[in-house]
């Protein structure tokens, strides 16, 4: 714990200090790679204010700007969980994230003025279709289970949550439900059936 | 498939990368060998990365808000935006979020009968009615704009619709007037009268203000008990990630479903 607290102050310090806390971006993707929450604000800081300038002289609005740096940095981190994204030595961590989220603007505005005009001036598509249509359907499978987990009763909803969302280990989920390690694996293992269950309902449902 | 919790222990080592080269080889081959065994690896797969893009979401937001409070508003505001929404429509939104929220929480106390701790408590700092942009907003609308909201938080319901009636209603700022009067109807336990602004109000093509009316309108059926007509609108702003009320709209959607 105090451990946690020094780390946190030391990352603040450096960060106040203008100190860089990932000296080399191989130590920035380890950490995303780690799921290092830290490595998300530094994000946030390195790259957001570039990007929303470019947004912003890009037709797009201030909510725009943040909806697409999110949705750009979801696709980008999914690509590392999953391994379609590798570090590639002399690229930066933070030109990449730039262009996931230019790729989600440029298409958003790509469909939105398709639907309105019927053209798109040329410049302007430069989104890779196969990508654009894999995030889509990754983004269905991800809808499908965010529905799944909200037909969940309550006590198996947060058991779910807390082992695949937020992470916790089956003793620390024990724990907080007063059991035993063994009940609190059983007791996971009926609820994610449960879960299976539900989403293979809504996939069939929506033809996934 | 109905997978034991053998199975289950099993393909979850296996996507976590935790059997032995051994016994991953062995696993695969029994992949190859049985499709409904793919299958399921493949189901579990999916639901690991669904459950996984969750928790990337909830982190994003959190890294997001940290860097809001961490960042100087005055450098996020920096003067190098070339594009610019008129002034009147910064302060519409700033207005009709802090207006949203506020009814949001009052609303959500009062259709579902859960206490409010979660629903609205971390949506949005407490600073949103601070630091309106005063440049090129003439002072009388301004001045109306900031009396509406005044009176809004001290729960003078009427007194905001009186005032919001003198606002001007040209193209720009009609939708935002129906939408303040929408909510202030409903605020003011009218949800029947604060249906056909908020309805009148979906007409706006700012995306922003679209979702806002959208999710009181839903919250508005609700209160008018006309739960048929609420359903699918909370359906479709559930299934909307990029919905900022979609969690909200979730747990409506159960309390009502």
């Amino acid at each position: 714990m105090c451990g946690r607290v020094y780390i946190r102050s030391a990352y603040a310090l450096m960060q106040h200090q203008n100190l860089r806390p990932y000296p080399t971006d191989q130590d920035l993707y380890t950490a995303l790679r780690q799921r290092d929450e830290r490595a998300y604000q530094h994000l946030y800081t390195e790259t957001f204010p570039s990007f929303r300038y470019w947004m912003l002289n890009n037709s797009a609005s201030e909510m725009d700007a943040e909806d697409a740096f999110q949705k750009g940095m979801l696709s980008f981190l999914l690509n590392i969980e999953t391994g379609k994204y590798q570090y590639q030595p002399g690229t930066r961590v933070t030109t990449v994230i730039f262009e996931y989220g230019k790729r989600v603007w440029l298409t958003e505005l790509k469909s939105a003025r398709l639907r309105m005009h019927g053209a798109m001036p040329e410049v302007i598509d430069v989104a890779d279709t196969a990508d654009v249509v894999e995030d889509l359907e990754r983004q269905e499978v991800v809808n499908t289970v965010r529905k799944s987990l909200g037909q969940l009763k309550d006590d198996c909803r947060q058991l779910i949550e807390w082992f695949y969302v937020d992470e916790l280990s089956l003793r620390e989920i024990a724990e907080r439900l007063g059991m035993k390690e063994s009940s609190a694996r059983s007791k996971r293992y009926s609820c994610a059936e449960k879960l299976k269950a539900f989403y293979q309902e809504t996939a069939h449902r929506q033809g996934l | 498939m109905k997978l034991t919790e053998e199975q289950y222990e099993l393909i979850e080592a296996y996507l976590k990368s935790e059997l032995s080269v051994s016994d991953r080889a062995l696993f695969e081959a029994d992949m190859q060998a049985d499709a409904e065994l793919k299958t399921e690896v493949n189901r579990q797969r999916e639901l690991r990365l669904g459950l996984r893009a969750i928790g990337i979401e909830r982190a994003l937001e959190r890294a997001k808000a940290h860097y809001k409070m961490t960042v100087p508003v005055a450098e996020i505001r920096q003067p190098t935006v070339v594009r610019s929404l008129p002034v009147w429509r910064y302060l519409a939104i700033a207005a009709s979020i802090a207006i949203v929220l506020s009814l949001g929480y009052v609303t959500y106390r009062q259709t579902v009968g859960q206490r409010p701790d979660i629903a609205y408590a971390d949506t949005m700092p407490e600073e949103l009615t601070k630091g309106f942009p005063a440049d090129n907003l003439s002072p009388e609308i301004r001045t109306q704009f900031m009396d509406a909201l005044t009176n809004y938080k001290a729960g003078k319901y009427d007194v905001v619709i009186e005032r919001l009636k003198t606002l001007p209603a040209d193209k720009q700022t009609v939708h935002y007037k129906n939408y303040l009067l929408g909510l202030s109807h409903l605020a003011n336990r009218q949800p029947a009268v604060s249906i056909p602004f908020l309805s009148q109000s979906l007409a706006t093509p700012s995306v922003a203000l679209h979702q806002k009316a959208e999710w009181s309108l839903a919250l508005a059926y609700v209160k008018n008990n006309q739960n048929e007509k609420a359903l699918p609108i909370l359906k479709r702003i559930s299934a909307d990630r990029a919905n900022p009320f979609q969690s909200l709209a979730q747990r409506v959607l159960r309390k009502i479903s």
